[in-house]
């Protein structure tokens, strides 16, 4: 077989003319992305996903200025309605919700956020030493990530977090290990794509080791879905986190979690105040992560985005 | 010629047609909701078998209670003395026989064979021999026909609470000749459980009609019953959660629920419904382990005082509700051998900080184990957990919660491995005996490596206790059962209440800490 000198990787259908002209792929990459990047936040989606983000940030960084009150505190009556002093009710055990929700915002969404990281990172990594070695390599990884998708992702978390026992930490453990082969399977089929482009083939016959072929060439060309992913991700690591902490093997009590309290209001359906603020916060997080990752699919990853417009047209 | 009927009218046609047609379909169930001669009963099913000689859960003997008779009774649910049933009773002088005469010579199954003393010694002989969980209440009895109207039942041992265990719904009198030709036996061969499942063989005012476990029971009259008829030829017990009990008693889809907490009872309209709250036979107490390995602090008793001066006890009967009783000991306050709940021990920060210094108490935080799945009598003990750890915490006092589901929480309970947490009792049978599990050397004493000569007051007063005879036994058990509690090792904390709400279309009924509700009484 004979190999032509390195060419350009393929191009994206909107990618300007500048960077086509750019020579070497993996700087036009980072480019790309860098420019990009913003864009994506200024369509209606993004920008309206940005904002509920951003406001929930702050939230979390000012949450001890922002309760009214201290989260674990039984001071007041038990399950007062929304009024002047407890403005979002008190819970069955006298503790102001307010302060409660606001509280929990620094336990959620760090740990989605962080959950979403790890298993990219690690589902990223074994996808692409899977799709880039291939063979018994590939079988091995792969066959283990089939493994995990055969069961339903929230029984298979339910089943580990109950063998680990519930805390937060086991919580993002058993997420951790339902949710990296989504990554995995993203990351090989990319990879053994980009594995065959002349310009990383080129490069192997200039002596590039295989860690310096993956990190260098193809890994640039592959990030922008795998950060898709990732943030679309994030809101169902709350939801299953939310999940496990309603079935109690989650955050323990009795620090406030969002999942943990619409628990405690499922059976106080008179006091809807208990289960309906948490329930709106896990839907206001997990919309706005949505909507980033459909603004940011739409611009980093035109291919996916193309084919899911196919589909829905 | 063609007729060509509008679009909008063939669409508002079809929808009529479709909704008539739907509502022909759903018309066919009279069970659906509450109406006739039908009582409609909800509950959150534990439901396993209806065999009585198997059955130990509450919807198990809830349904047993309608089919079967006993040998005792507890007359209008007084638990403190139980009087004749099927036959009257005679203790002799050293509680060792207890002689049963058949009384109710008039009593029949629901297929017309009248009950003899045979069916009452196969009946009490199954339960013995197929060893289901129920099987020891009679362990250590010999059961012996004397005539046609006599039996004995001999006791190894003094057993005087046996008066108090013959009215279990566990000990109901079956059909032997029918439960025999259905493979029905005295030992563990005992093939029978399923056609009493389906085909029930008692003497009470119901019989079975149909048995689904997971969703539906269905009770009929028994023609035979030798009482007065039910006002209700049909009891229908349906397994539904305690959030939709709360629409459907109100709605009038159920005529009674069985499982509304406290807070759901505050929440329905006391003008349309009938509550009837009765002291639960349950206690709920904190466990304190004695080996110091395992509890570390909780080993010292000046420590467990500590706890038990520290909890606002105000607070936690707010969580069970109206009703709820404060107690002095495990034992529950209607019981004999109960410690009057006036004594039970009020907070006393002060108390607390002097004693926490004589066990020269670090801070250490100690891991506090309980079930976050369970609720007793609607009292949820997650939050119990949490209302305590924040009432401790106040006191100087810290736990670390280690929730864990009902099954893996008692595993590690019965393992003796848990320093501290919340543990529930429920009585098996209203005596003081049943709650020697809490001295040491009990089985439940040894969940927190409690054992036999650890304390030889306790002990003496133990031996005592099982001695004593006649009217000295409540009293001689209050004392051992004050003894234990001072010790610390259990705090108790509430008897919650038994809720029950009845529709307003039922105009009289009983209800009553024996028989939960009395389906036959309700008119």
């Amino acid at each position: 077989m004979s190999i032509s000198s390195p060419k350009q990787p393929p191009t994206n259908p909107d990618s300007t003319g500048a960077e086509a002209l750019d020579r070497n792929p993996v700087d036009a990459g980072i480019k790309r992305w860098r420019l990009r990047f913003p864009k994506a936040l200024r369509t209606p989606l993004g920008f309206v996903g940005a904002a509920i983000l951003l406001i929930w940030l702050l939230v979390a960084l000012f949450a001890p200025l922002l309760a009214p009150f201290d989260p674990l505190a039984q001071n007041f009556g038990r399950l007062v309605a929304p009024d002047g002093q407890n403005i979002l009710g008190t819970d069955t055990l006298g503790r102001d919700v307010f302060s409660r929700i606001v509280v929990a915002a620094r336990t959620t969404l760090p740990a989605a956020v962080f959950v979403v990281l790890c298993s990219a990172v690690m589902g990223s990594v074994l996808g692409a030493i899977a799709g880039y070695f291939g063979r018994f390599v590939d079988e091995i990884i792969m066959r283990i990530a089939d493994l995990v998708f055969a069961f339903p992702t929230i029984i298979l978390a339910m089943v580990i977090a109950a063998a680990l026992g519930p805390g937060l930490k086991n919580a993002i453990i058993a997420i951790l290990l339902v949710s990296w082969p989504s990554y995995a399977r993203v990351t090989r089929s990319l990879v053994m794509t980009a594995r065959s482009s002349e310009y990383v083939i080129a490069g192997r016959l200039l002596g590039f080791s295989a860690g310096k072929s993956l990190l260098r060439e193809i890994a640039p060309n592959v990030v922008s879905p795998i950060v898709v992913l990732a943030t679309l991700d994030v809101g169902t690591a709350i939801l299953t986190m939310a999940g496990l902490s309603f079935l109690s093997l989650g955050v323990v009590p009795p620090t406030p979690d969002w999942g943990a309290m619409i628990s405690e209001g499922v059976s106080q359906f008179s006091a809807w105040w208990i289960a309906f603020f948490p329930g709106l916060c896990i839907l206001t997080i997990v919309v706005a992560f949505n909507f980033i990752g459909d603004s940011l699919r739409d611009t980093l990853d035109p291919h996916t985005a193309q084919e899911v417009g196919e589909t829905t047209k | 010629m063609k007729i060509r009927l509008p679009r909008r009218a063939l669409a508002i046609g079809s929808a009529l047609a479709l909704t008539f047609g739907l509502a022909a379909c759903s018309g066919g169930d009279s069970e659906g909701g509450a109406a006739g001669d039908a009582i409609v009963a909800e509950t959150a099913f534990n439901l396993k078998t209806i065999d009585p000689h198997r059955q130990f859960e509450f919807t198990g003997s809830t349904i047993d209670n309608a089919i079967y008779q006993t040998a005792l009774e507890f007359e209008d649910g007084d638990l403190t003395k139980p009087t004749d049933g099927l036959c009257s009773y005679e203790m002799s002088d050293n509680d060792k026989k207890m002689t049963l005469t058949l009384k109710q010579k008039d009593a029949k199954f629901s297929n017309g064979d009248p009950v003899t003393v045979d069916d009452i010694v196969f009946s009490f002989k199954r339960l013995q021999g197929i060893e289901g969980n129920p099987s020891f209440f009679l362990d250590g009895v010999t059961v012996k026909k004397v005539d046609d109207e006599t039996i004995e039942l001999i006791s190894k041992n003094p057993n005087p609470a046996l008066p108090y265990i013959l009215p279990n719904s566990s000990i109901g009198i079956v059909n032997s000749k029918v439960v025999k030709d259905n493979e029905g036996t005295t030992d563990e061969n005992d093939g029978a459980e399923q056609f009493l499942n389906q085909n029930s063989q008692g003497s009470g005012p119901y019989k079975v009609e149909t048995y689904d476990a997971d969703s539906k029971v269905v009770l009929t009259a028994n023609e035979h019953y030798n009482g007065p008829a039910p006002k209700f030829s049909k009891v229908v017990l349906r397994n539904v959660s305690a959030e939709t009990q709360v629409t459907d008693i109100q709605s009038g889809q159920a005529d009674v629920s069985f499982d509304l907490s406290s807070d759901q009872v505050e929440t329905l309209d006391k003008n349309a419904v009938q509550i009837s709250s009765l002291p639960s036979t349950r206690s709920i107490y904190i466990f304190n382990n004695t080996d110091e390995e395992i509890g570390g602090p909780t080993a010292d008793p000046n420590f467990r005082k500590a706890v038990a001066s520290a909890l606002d006890y105000d607070k936690i009967l707010d969580l069970a509700g109206e009703n709820g009783q404060r107690m002095a000991s495990p034992v529950p306050n209607e019981f004999n051998g109960a410690v009057p709940k006036d004594q039970a021990p009020d907070r006393d920060l002060d108390k607390t900080k002097k004693l926490l210094d004589k066990a020269g108490y670090d801070g250490e935080a100690v891991p506090f184990h309980y079930a976050s799945d369970q609720a007793v009598n609607g009292m949820d003990i997650a939050q119990l957990a949490q209302t305590i750890q924040a009432q401790l915490k106040e006191a100087g006092i810290k736990l670390s919660l280690k929730p864990a589901p009902s099954a893996t929480q008692l595993d590690g309970f019965r393992a003796a491995e848990q320093p501290m947490g919340i543990g529930t009792w429920g009585a098996d049978y209203p005596d003081p005996s049943n709650y020697n599990v809490f001295v040491p050397g009990g089985s439940v004493a040894e969940r927190v490596n409690w054992a036999e000569g650890d304390n030889t007051e306790i002990d003496e007063l133990a031996a005592a206790a099982t001695k004593a005879e006649g009217d000295d036994r409540s009293p001689a058990y209050a004392k051992l059962f004050q003894a234990t509690t001072e010790t610390g090792i259990w705090v108790p904390l509430v008897q919650p209440v038994s809720t029950v709400v009845v529709s307003n279309r039922i105009e009289s009924y009983v209800s009553n800490a024996d028989v939960t509700f009395d389906f036959a009484k309700a008119e």
